[in-house]
């Protein structure tokens, strides 16, 4: 991964605060995942974040 | 107490990239039995790849509602981020299943999906990057 987008993340996860950083902070002190906590970064459908959003 | 946080977060970005170079390293060496650093360090990878997409398209559904995004833009968004969902959760199944059933033809898959979702992701950022730019 280039290193602009590495600035764009690091920009995006301080803009978005608390949440973002506290998920982060976990996963990143987890040592021995278990299937169930791997199973648990799933990420969902783009779409789903643009359901209910209207432009305009 | 905010620099300290920033500090925080750019600590854990030299990891990310330290994390990204020593995975690169671990799946060239094709290991032939169950390595346990491996689950770790894909972990930790797969952990940031999902904020890191998880705050993307989140940044993108508040462009397109502050129309500073078009129709046309935010199709191109979801088409890299159903590339991205599929890689990514594609790699989260193969990583479960390594570590359940400690077979190696998983590494391979892994190395394949984290490949795929990477580009992916640098691509929707590269897409909003430039919105981030106006706000400063």
């Amino acid at each position: 991964m280039e290193a602009a987008a590495i600035i764009a993340i690091v920009e995006l996860v301080m803009k978005y605060g608390p949440a973002a950083a506290t998920s982060l902070v976990a996963g990143l002190d987890t040592d021995n995942p278990t299937p169930e906590q791997i199973r648990a970064l799933k990420v969902k459908d783009p779409e789903a974040y643009f359901e209910g959003k209207n432009n305009g | 107490m905010k620099n300290l946080k920033v500090s925080r977060f750019v600590i854990y970005f030299v990891v990310l990239l330290f994390t990204f170079l020593s995975l690169a390293t671990l799946m060239s060496i094709q290991s032939c039995a169950y390595n346990v650093g491996l689950v770790k360090t894909t972990y930790k990878l797969l952990t940031v790849s999902n904020v890191s997409y998880d705050t993307a398209m989140k940044t993108a559904a508040d462009l397109y509602v502050q129309e500073r995004i078009t129709d046309e833009q935010k199709a191109e968004i979801i088409k890299i981020g159903k590339i991205f969902a599929a890689a990514h959760n594609a790699a989260i199944e193969s990583l479960a299943r390594y570590e359940e059933t400690k077979a190696v033809s998983e590494q391979e898959k892994m190395s394949k999906q984290i490949t795929m979702a990477s580009g992916a992701l640098a691509e929707i950022l590269n897409l909003i990057k430039p919105y981030l730019m106006e706000e400063k």
